[in-house]
This record gives structure tokens, sequence and C-alpha cells, in this order.
């Protein structure tokens, strides 16, 4: 069973008492992906209500904790590879990633989630996710709602 | 609110900006948002501690916002719409909810404007379930200018406000702003369409096209659904032939069923047609192609209008009119339920009285509904009809009434249930020459409630069986003289005590004295062995201490006395079997009347079998309408609806939240002299100016406070004599309405106390002093005829 979430997600109450259930009832089965970007919808997490030590965080609950790339696809491999790393324990795979990783003109700004592109940026883009090096959207002011 | 080709005036202020000004001005406001900060980017900095990101959880923040108002602080919570309503509701309704606190939550993208995002983000079921919070009140903007218009009504408001954020501009101008109050656009004729929020531009759009093909269309926009602008909407259906709701929510719980709700409480049966979501989420993308999608442009809606007409705008329907209380207060020169402009017009009232002056002495049959407890110049002075707790006056004003009929309409005016038992007897006669069957149904009923009733008697005002019971106290006992604590009616031997004694013979006048509530000693001085009944009011605001109570039983029956209990107020309201059950002491004989019968006139007696068997022959007591079947009738109705629906109960609920929002209020406002006491069926607005809470009121006149309160309520829609006298037909909107007024009025108050001009703030003769404070009269004290006499000293 996997599950994946945001790492803002992690301010939300619900989900400690999600893992606090399953470290209890030993779900071993359980694979929980945690997309550690950095940012939530305004601010940087570190900002606000600091989540780490993520990894320690989720060990403290019954987790087997897997600090990983969130890139390095080989690693993701191998950490699904050995699910579950240790018998009686739920995982947590910590992806780190980068926010917009394979977009050079958008990768790692720290604009919010709601962007409004043009259709000629949005032309930009896909160009760049197929391999075209950063265009002039790089430079130019995103319009966030 | 019309349509404008040029912008409307100035630019409208950002909800930002009228946020910021208003924290400028109230430092009681705090900002808070769970790490939504679209709409406040630039407060953090403006505000520093005063703004409280807490992240992504919108649980922790309410139970911190609530936990902020407790502290007297205003709360303003930011989230988005789905999450602030839903996934922290529980800590919404048992935080915020239960103790009524002036948390405001500020729920982003509802609706359609959720725009592209999926089911998980569509808050279209937000107001069912805030709506089922009793209290709290839901405001839904139709633009920028009416969400910062809104704004400052919002936060100053004492109750819970859920705030369907909406910035979007539009081409309207309003009208100014009044929570609670509908903004009505368009004349009458086919059709009335009830909108609020997003929609009501395209709303508007839309009745713009109708009328310009030549069909009539009013637009209500009703700013909020809770309160809901009742009279607006009766007003729109007297007006019109076919009723539309439009609305970016499910069609359970929202405004249809709002409106839908009212209309079956109103009996008033008119075609509805429900434009919203049907049991099902709406289909993500932008706003405009949503609108177009779901059939809420303005394009789509002037023709689904059209088609309502069709379908439903024919003359062959059926429909009931709306009732006299709400057709009456619909016009334009008369004031309703609401945050009136001004004060209301009372000429019909004036020209009554003027008539009444020289023909009926005193002017009134009932001392509290005279003109000497009514400020005279503002206050109405003739009701000529009631609907549940609301009461229209001679000159179509309309106002919750705080007094209902000084104490007997318990369920409220015009209850259902009771009228028809009254309908249903009426058709079979009212007095008959022999005995009526309901005289025994009734009396076994009543014995089955009131704790200590062997025997029953029934008579037509409380003091023919407060009466009644001195006498056949006097006949069992042989004795002559009564100790009394309270007001107990008009006869002598009774109103001797008081300063309107005239009249009264003195042999009469002194076989009476008083004493003090909860003063066991004020009685045992003065109770000896000439004393044939105590009789008192078990309480009144003041609970009884130490066993007062049963302590008084208990020297009464060692000294061979009757204890009376007069439960005129207590009775069938403190709880079914009145002070006797809700205190668990019997007394030997005890008195009703006001609730036994919701306004028709009835008393009853009550007590030990061998004491009241002296009726059968010895003492007289008899008169021919005793039995009157009309009475009796509503009295049955009434005691089954006050049993079967736990009344008493629910009475007591309401007026203890009432009681804690009240003195929670005038704590807020720095208006500490002025206090809520009292069981909750029946509380007491209090006026003090001495000793260490009277602050800015020290020395001032208590009654001039109580005369202003009164003059103010009246401007926005509340009768009031200072008591909270509540029914069965008070609702939690009744309740937030005059929360509301209160907050308005006692800063007022405060202000003139202050400027020390409340004398001048009057606009017309203050009220009289209340005819009865349980042991503290506003009357003379009984001059002592021995020392042994005097029961207190203070009475």
């Amino acid at each position: 069973m996997f599950v994946i979430l945001g790492d803002g997600e992690l301010n939300e109450g619900s989900v400690w008492e999600a893992a606090l259930v399953a470290g209890a009832k030993k779900l071993d089965n359980l694979v929980v992906i945690v997309d550690r970007n950095g940012f939530q919808a305004n601010l940087a997490t570190e900002e606000l209500i600091p989540l780490e030590p993520i990894a320690d965080k989720f060990a403290a609950f019954g987790f087997a904790v897997a600090d990983t790339d969130g890139h390095d696809f080989a690693a993701l491999e191998q950490a699904f590879a050995t699910v579950p790393p240790a018998p009686g324990k739920p995982t947590a795979i910590i992806a780190r990633t980068v926010r917009n990783k394979g977009l050079p003109s958008l990768e790692g700004r720290a604009e919010r989630w709601f962007v409004d592109l043009q259709p000629e940026e949005v032309t930009m883009l896909l160009a760049e996710l197929e391999g075209a090096a950063a265009g002039p959207l790089r430079s130019a002011p995103l319009v966030v709602r | 609110m019309t349509a404008t080709e040029a912008p409307a005036g100035l630019p409208s202020p950002t909800y930002e900006a009228t946020l910021g000004a208003l924290c400028a001005a109230d430092e009681r406001i705090v900002v808070m948002t769970a790490e939504n900060r679209a709409a406040i980017r630039n407060l953090p900095a403006a505000l520093g501690a005063r703004f409280i990101d807490v992240g992504i959880c919108e649980q922790t923040m309410i139970g911190m916002a609530a936990g902020l108002a407790l502290r007297g602080r205003v709360p303003v919570v930011h989230a988005l719409s789905t999450f602030l309503t839903l996934r922290a509701f529980e800590f919404v309704r048992t935080d915020v909810g239960i103790a009524r606190l002036p948390v405001k939550l500020v729920g982003g993208v509802p609706g359609f404007l959720s725009e592209a995002n999926g089911p998980t983000h569509q808050a279209i079921d937000d107001i069912a379930v805030m709506r089922a919070i009793p209290g709290m009140e839901i405001f839904c903007p139709a633009d920028d200018r009416e969400l910062s218009a809104g704004l400052p009504a919002v936060l100053a408001s004492p109750a819970p406000t859920y705030v369907r954020y909406n910035a979007r501009p539009s081409a309207l101008a309003h009208e100014p702003f009044t929570l609670g109050r509908a903004e009505v656009s368009g004349g009458g004729g086919a059709l009335a369409v009830l909108a609020a929020g997003m929609l009501v531009p395209f709303a508007a759009e839309a009745c713009a096209s109708l009328r310009a093909s030549g069909v009539g269309a009013r637009l209500v926009n009703l700013r909020t659904i809770a309160p809901l602008d009742e009279a607006a909407i009766l007003d729109a259906i007297a007006a019109c032939r076919v009723l539309v709701t439009v609305e970016d929510h499910l069609l359970v719980g929202g405004l249809y069923a709002a409106v839908a709700e009212m209309l079956v409480r109103h009996h008033v049966s008119v075609p509805v047609v429900p434009l919203g979501l049907d049991a099902r989420w709406f289909r993500p993308g932008r706003l405009a192609d949503v609108l177009e999608h779901e059939g809420f442009s303005a394009g789509r809606l002037c023709a689904r209008f059209k088609k309502a007409l069709a379908e439903h705008g024919g003359s062959a329907r059926r429909r009931t009119p709306a009732p006299a209380v709400s057709s009456i207060a619909g016009g334009m020169a008369t004031n309703r339920i609401a945050f009136n402009p001004d004060y209301p017009s009372i000429s019909s009232s004036d020209a009554l009285y003027a008539r009444a002056t020289k023909l009926i002495p005193g002017g009134t049959q009932t001392l509290a509904k005279g003109v000497g407890q009514n400020v005279c110049g503002v206050a109405p002075k003739y009701l000529h009809a009631g609907k549940g707790a609301h009461v229209v006056d001679v000159d179509g004003n309309e106002y919750l009434d705080m007094t209902m009929g000084v104490g007997p309409l318990v369920l409220g005016y015009c209850d259902p249930t009771v009228d028809d038992a009254i309908r249903a007897q009426l058709a079979q006669g009212i007095t008959f020459s022999l005995m009526h069957p309901l005289e025994v149904e009734v009396a076994e009923m009543v014995r089955g409630m009131v704790p200590g009733a062997e025997r029953v008697r029934f008579a037509k005002n409380g003091c023919d069986v407060t009466t009644a019971a001195v006498r056949v106290a006097r006949a069992f006992t042989g004795r002559d003289k009564v100790l009394c604590c309270g007001y107990h009616g008009w006869h002598d031997w009774y109103i001797g005590v008081t300063d309107r004694d005239r009249g009264v013979p003195a042999g009469v006048a002194a076989l009476t004295h008083t004493f003090a509530y909860n003063d066991l000693d004020s009685v045992a001085t003065a109770l000896d062995h000439e004393t044939a009944c105590v009789i008192l009011e078990p309480t009144t605001f003041e609970a009884p201490r130490d066993g007062f109570l049963g302590e008084l039983k208990r020297l009464c029956a060692a000294r061979g006395a009757l204890l009376i209990f007069d439960e005129m107020w207590t009775g069938f309201r403190l709880a079914l079997g009145g002070a006797q059950e809700r205190f668990g002491v019997t007394a030997d004989l005890a008195c009703f009347s006001k609730a036994v019968a919701n306004g028709m006139p009835l008393a009853l007696l009550t007590g030990r079998a061998d004491v009241m068997q002296l009726f059968e022959r010895d003492v007289f007591f008899y008169s021919t309408f005793g039995g009157e079947a009309l009475s009796l009738a509503a009295a049955q109705a009434t005691l089954r609806e006050l049993r079967d629906r736990q009344v008493p109960a629910a009475l007591d609920r309401l007026g203890a939240g009432l009681r804690g929002a009240y003195n929670r209020l005038a704590d807020s406002l720095g208006a500490p002299f002025t206090r809520c006491v009292g069981f909750g069926c029946r509380t007491l607005v209090t006026f003090t100016n001495s000793g260490d809470h009277a602050g800015v009121a020290a020395g001032a006149d208590p009654l001039l406070m109580k005369s202003f309160v009164q003059q103010e309520l009246i401007k926005r829609g509340v009768l009031w004599g200072g008591f909270h006298n509540l029914s069965a037909a008070h609702t939690e909107d009744d309740i937030a309405h005059l929360l509301r007024a209160y907050g308005e009025v006692l800063p007022l108050l405060r202000a003139a106390l202050e400027e020390r001009r409340l004398p001048s703030a009057l606009r017309g003769t203050p009220v009289e002093p209340v005819f009865r404070r349980t042991g503290n009269f506003n009357v003379k004290p009984k001059p002592p005829a021995t020392a042994k006499d005097v029961p207190n000293a203070r009475a």
C-alpha cells in the first residue's frame, strides 16, 4: 500500500494520528512517501512550522525510514524493492525533491503553486520538458493567484 | 442594488485594507490563518504578534481561536472553506459554537470559486453544516464592495460568523449594509429571485434582462443566510407569483433549504424553483466555463427563470398568503426586526392612547403593559398581532418580543396546536350550564405534573387563587395573619403592604407583613401563633440559598402555619412541575396562572387534600367563569406541548446561553455595570450605579440606563422591558439578533455615561420603577405596630 504525502501536509494532525496507528498495528505492507520539496502553499516549510528532523519523527512513530534523493530513480527503486526493510514496521521514504524539476525556467523557484500561464508559456515549458534550455520565463515574474 | 455602467463611486477598498483598518481601530482583533494568505499577504508585517499563521492545521487553529476569544480577543481566521467548515467542523461546533464565541471564520474559494479544483476542494456543503450550529451567522457577500461594507458589522457582532469569502468585483452598487437585512431590487410581478454570494451579480443581470423583456422580476440579495431576512422573503412572496432560489451550494441544507423550512414554518405554500447543485459535485474548470456549464451564467439563468415561470407561473396554482404579521410589517414606512435607520413611527399608538386617557383610568388593565413601563414618546403603546415571538404594533412596526404578554405566552403567539384546540372547542361552545368534562381532564393532567397536587381548583387570574389560598389557609389554621414575599396581586389582603394601599381597610392591611427572601431569620422572627400562612414566589431571579425553601417548610410545619408557593412565573416554566419539582420542596398549597394556557385566562390552585377539602362547604370560592371551556381546552393543549416538547428544559438552555453571552458581551464592551441574572426561562438585565463594577455608571440613575437601552432596542426591532421572558417560539436567530442589538446599544450607553449626557440622550420620558422585587420592594415599608411585628427592616 503506497501513500504519497506532501511535506506541507505534515502540518495536519490527522497525518500523525494515522502514523501512530500504522506503527501500533505493525502495518509493514504500508509505504509512506513524503514528497519533501521544502515548500507549502505560501512559504518554505521550515520558515513556518519546521518539520525537520522528519526521518526521526517517523522513526519515533515506529516506522522504518529511508531518506533518499527523490529524483534518483535507482535509489527509489532499491527502497521499494526492500519493502518491508524491517518486518512488523511500516515504511517511510523521505523523497528529497526540487520543485518543478526538469523545467529549467521554473526549477526551484519559490513562487506559490497557483500560477497563471499564458498559452505561449505552456508551449515553451513543454519544449523544456523535451530537453530545451531555460527560456525567457526564467527571469520573468510569474502571475500568481 | 442597481447595475451601473460606470464604476459606482470610489473603488472598493480591498478586504485586506478593510480588515487592516479594523485591526488598527480595535486591538482585540487577531488575524489567523492555516497557511492561507492569498487575501492577507501584507497583514503579517502590519500586525506583528497579532497575526498568527499556525500552518496547515485548521482544527488546531479553531481551538486556538476559541481560547483567544475566551480571553476577549476577536479572532478572524482564514482557511479554505472546505477545510475550515468540514475538517474542523467539530472544533467549530464545540469550541466556538457551544460557547457562542465571537470567532470570525473566513472561508476561501467557497462554492464555484474553487473553479478548477476537484471535489475535495469544492465547498458546496459548507452552509449546510454552518447553519446547523446554533447562533452561527453566515455572511455571503455578493462582491468585493459588499464584503468590505459588511466586515465592520460582522466583526462587531458578538456571535460566531462564517464568511463565504468573495472579493470578485461587480457592477452592482449596494444599499448600506445591515447584518440580517436583505437588499431588494425590482418591484413585484411574476418572479422573485432569492440569491446570496457570488451568483448575485449574475442573477441581477438575468433579472434585468427579464425586466427589459417586460417580465416583472424582483431580486432579493439576502446577504446573510443566517439570520435570514424572513420579512423580505415574505414580502417578495406577497408581490410575486413564483420564487426561485439561486445558490452555488447543494440543495440540501443551503439557501433553498433555509427558505423552504421558513415557508413551512409560516404556513406559506408557494411555487419555489431551486437552482443549485442537486446531489452532485460540479465539473471543475475556469469560473466562466463552470457557470455556463452548470447553468448559472446570466444568460443561462435568464433562460431558467423563464422556464420556471412557464412551468409554475400559471394562475391555477394553489397558494396560501403570508400571515398577517409579515405582510403588515412589510410596508415601506414601518420598522422591522432589524437595525432600522430610525425609531418607529407610533402615531396610531399615540392617537389610541389619547382616546384612552379620557375614558380608561390608568390607560392599561395590566400595570406592566402601561405607559409607565415604556419610554413614552419612543415605545409603541398598542400591539395588535403576534406570531411566535414576534409582534406587530398598531402602526405596523414589527418587534421581537422579550416580554411575551408578561408571562402567558410560553409557547409563543398563535401556537398552531393550542389555537387548533381553542378553535375545536369554540365550535362546541364556550361556557355551559353544567360542569364540563375538561374540568376533570385538565385537573387529572395537572395532578400528574405538579408535585403535591392532591386536589385542584380552577379560576381566572393569578390573584384569584392566591386570595383563595390565603382564605383557605386562614380557615384551616384558625389564624388571620399572613407573611408574604413577592407580588401576589391586587386584592386587599396583599396590596395593603404596598404604597398603593388606598381603599384597603386598615384592619385588613394590618394582618399582612413582608419578609426578605433567603433570610430565614426574618421569617422566624415574625412567624408566630397568629400566622396562618407564609406565601412567597419560590424564586424570582435569586436562587434559594442554604436550603431556604426546605427550611421554610420545616419552620411553617413546626409553628402550625401553611406554606404557599405563588408559582405564577415559575409554574410549568422552571420545570414542568414548577419550583416544587425544580427545588424538591413541596408546599402545602401552590398557585398557578400565566403559562398554563398560553394566553388564555386560567389559574390553578393545587395542594393538600385535607386543606383543599374545606372548599367543599366551609370556604366559598366560586365564580361564573371558573370552568370556562375555551381556556381549559387551551390549557390541555399547552400542558401537553410543554411536556412533549420538553419546553422547560429548552428554555433553561436557551436562557442560560443568553445570560452567559450577555455578561461576556458587557465585560468585553467595558460595561460591567450591567448584568444578566436569573434562571434561564426568565432572566433580568440589571444596572448598578455603585460598588466595584459601577465604573462609568457610578451615580447614574439605573432607571435612565434601562430606559435608554429600551429606547435603542426599540429602534433595533426589540420590544423589551428589562426581562427576557423566553418562549418556545424564541429561536436561536432571535437571540442572536438580540445579542447583536445589545452589542450596538451597550457601547452607546457607555458613551452616554462617560460623556455625562444620559438624560439628554433619552428621547422620551423614562420608565417608572418596577413594581416588584422579592425581598426589596419599591414600595414603602409597612410601619410596624410593635417591635415584634417587624419582619425585616429592609422590606
